[in-house]
């Protein structure tokens, strides 16, 4: 709930001018995430790509920071270098948002040849689209995993669409979940718009990779209810799918289930979203007042102050 | 002391930071059973075992990404790419991802990594096995790139990438491999700012990596038949790039000459070029001339090889150019 209501009030910040360059809101896609969040333990990394505000959010960063870094403000997650695309939030050990389709799961799969190599335990998770399952690392990557044994799950979230182009016309199977068959690598097809099945089957995948010492597969079939960025006049899909996909609302399906099993009562999930609303207000007004990163930060952390590293600007 | 060739001084480095430091392992094409295509590793899969040498599959993009990886991870992942040209399929994972993770995240990860390549041509291995890429890979921001020239230089600098806390691109020449040279005991420990390799009064000569070679070569000859006393530098690194050694110098002999094996656009001696033309103007007494590989891709057949790229009898001619005027 918090990250629906922070995912729109973006989105309206966005309209507002508020926020620059790209907006890729995960509206539809909350039951995916929050899944993976829930089930990760103390030592389980998640990746993930261009669309993690709500990634961050679910591991734990705070609001307020992540609408500062969406504003592009000294106060956000990453001092505002990374913006809407590159969120981090280290003490939820979520490793990133990446703006390069794609480019992220080599990473996973090195932070989980990292963990091997140190014998913490745990298990890295990597998160992708639909749309970057076609990009030649995922192949690469599934290969390298199966063969070097790495605990690692290749997190699959298929919201039907790379960018404008629908699934059935980039790929030549969208039976996502199987590609990882000829790498030895086992897969599985969930619901991801039931947030309690993701996390029960991204608990098991998780022991699964700490037990056997394997990579999984997991494909999540999920759906975004709003466009692929904040920009995108939707001119590939009916109103009519988007609709039909609404009634699958997983923040709806969640309370219908909680419902029926007598753990949600009534008048709490008004409660729930008067809550995020407040705090979703607050954090619009934190990031607003949160100055613009000073100057002097401009060429900070680009290298690590060692022997080798340039002494002055001049590189 | 001792004696060895290059590629024996970079196999000693590597060995040495792997007992120093357990978290230090290689990855690469062909490194471990194999021994390395340039036999650089050769040795160390029996030493270290398979978990910490790792051959990998050709997927050149995955292995960098991966190292950048495993190095968040807090471990010190060295990737040798076969070739330089190879490491054009790794761009996206080098410049997207390795150099710009630290600053992307505001400081708060680290990618502690080296990735050697050797280029460079005189082998005959046509137009995608030769290059010289120190311009390209020099350009973008976030990590530093190194380029040794003797056996000394490529021990100590490869030792002090793989300590360093920041991304290191590490250049090594295809034909330098053999080159023997004397390394001492005790390895310098960086800052590698440039290092004037030959004093000399006249014109300063700044040579990358071969090239440096066919410098000091060109400066006995200038020095020989023609009385024209060289300053030979050798950059050493091109990111930093210490052109505060070259302005010193260039101050000193009042003309400047840059040879490089890569092509002529925006190339090492470009910058190096820029930078003495805006800091040491008043310095100079002829125009700042560079020696470059030609601009086309490297070709196979011998005669043209050896065409494309500088010669020493190209650096002596030019010097005589720039100090007598005329020629």
């Amino acid at each position: 709930m918090r990250i629906r209501r922070f995912e729109e009030e973006a989105g309206r910040q966005y309209k507002r001018a508020k926020a620059g360059g790209f907006l890729h809101l995960g509206i539809g896609e909350e039951a995916t995430i929050v899944g993976i969040a829930e089930a990760m333990g103390e030592e389980d990394y998640l990746f993930g790509s261009y669309r993690t505000h709500g990634h961050a959010i679910a591991v734990g960063a705070p609001t307020n920071r992540a609408m500062a870094e969406i504003f592009g403000r000294a106060d956000g997650l990453v001092g505002g270098k990374g913006g809407s695309m590159h969120m981090y939030w280290k003490e939820g050990r979520f490793l990133g948002g990446y703006g390069i389709v794609g480019g992220h799961i080599p990473l996973a799969t090195g932070y989980a040849l990292s963990q091997v190599r140190r014998g913490t335990g745990g298990a890295t998770i990597c998160s992708f689209g639909d749309g970057a399952a076609n990009t030649g690392n995922v192949s690469e990557c599934l290969n390298m995993a199966s063969m070097w044994d790495l605990p690692i799950i290749f997190l699959l979230q298929n919201n039907r669409y790379g960018m404008g182009t629908s699934a059935e016309r980039h790929s030549a199977s969208t039976d996502f979940w199987e590609r990882g068959a000829p790498f030895d690598i086992k897969g599985e097809r969930i619901d991801g718009m039931n947030v309690l099945r993701v996390r029960e089957t991204v608990l098991a995948a998780l022991h699964y990779c700490y037990e056997h010492r394997r990579p999984y597969l997991l494909e999540c079939e999920t759906y975004r209810f709003e466009g692929h960025s904040a920009a995108d006049p939707e001119v590939y899909r009916e109103r009519a799918e988007v609709e039909e996909w609404k009634k699958r609302d997983p923040i709806h399906i969640w309370a219908e289930e909680m419902k029926e099993a007598g753990q949600l009562q009534e008048g709490r999930l008004e409660e729930i979203r008067s809550q995020a609303d407040a705090e979703i207000e607050e954090a619009v007004r934190f990031a607003d007042a949160s100055p613009q990163p000073a100057e002097s930060t401009l060429t900070e952390h680009l290298y690590v102050p060692s022997p080798l590293a340039p002494r002055k600007e001049k590189a | 002391m001792s004696e060895m060739r290059m590629r024996d001084a970079l196999n000693l480095a590597l060995r040495e930071e792997m007992e120093r430091d357990e978290s230090v392992i290689l990855m690469g094409e062909d490194i471990g059973v194999f021994g390395g295509a340039f036999k650089v590793t050769d040795g160390l899969l029996k030493e270290f075992g398979a978990e910490r040498v790792m051959d990998t599959p050709i997927s050149e993009n995955s292995i960098v990404g991966a190292g950048v990886g495993a190095a968040m991870g807090g471990i010190r992942p060295v990737i040798e790419m076969m070739t330089v040209n190879f490491a054009l399929l790794a761009m996206d994972q080098m410049v997207n991802h390795m150099a710009t993770i630290p600053y992307m995240f505001n400081g708060q990860s680290q990618v502690p990594m080296v990735l050697r390549m050797p280029g460079g041509g005189g082998h005959q291995l046509g137009p995608t096995h030769s290059h010289s890429f120190g311009a390209i890979f020099s350009h973008a921001p976030g990590a530093l790139l190194l380029c040794p020239s003797t056996p000394a230089d490529a021990r100590a600098m490869l030792g002090a990438a793989i300590r360093d806390p920041n991304p290191v691109i590490f250049l090594e020449h295809e034909t330098l491999y053999g080159d023997r040279g004397e390394v001492p005991e005790t390895p310098e420990e960086g800052p590698f700012a440039a290092k004037v390799v030959r004093a000399g009064e006249d014109i300063t000569i700044v040579g990358v990596l071969r090239m440096v070679h066919l410098a000091l070569e060109a400066a006995e000859i200038l020095q020989r038949d023609h009385g024209i006393s060289a300053e030979v530098i050798d950059p050493r690194s091109l990111r930093p790039l210490d052109s505060d050694t070259i302005v010193e110098s260039v101050s000193r002999t009042h003309r400047l000459l840059t040879v490089e094996e890569g092509w002529p656009k925006g190339g090492a001696g470009a910058e190096i070029a820029s930078r003495v033309g805006a800091e040491a103007f008043d310095e100079l007494d002829a125009p700042i001339e560079r020696i470059c590989g030609a601009d086309v891709p490297m070709p196979y057949a011998s005669n043209l090889e050896q065409l494309a790229m500088p010669q020493t009898e190209d650096i002596v001619d030019r010097a005589r150019r720039i100090c007598e005027g005329g020629i």
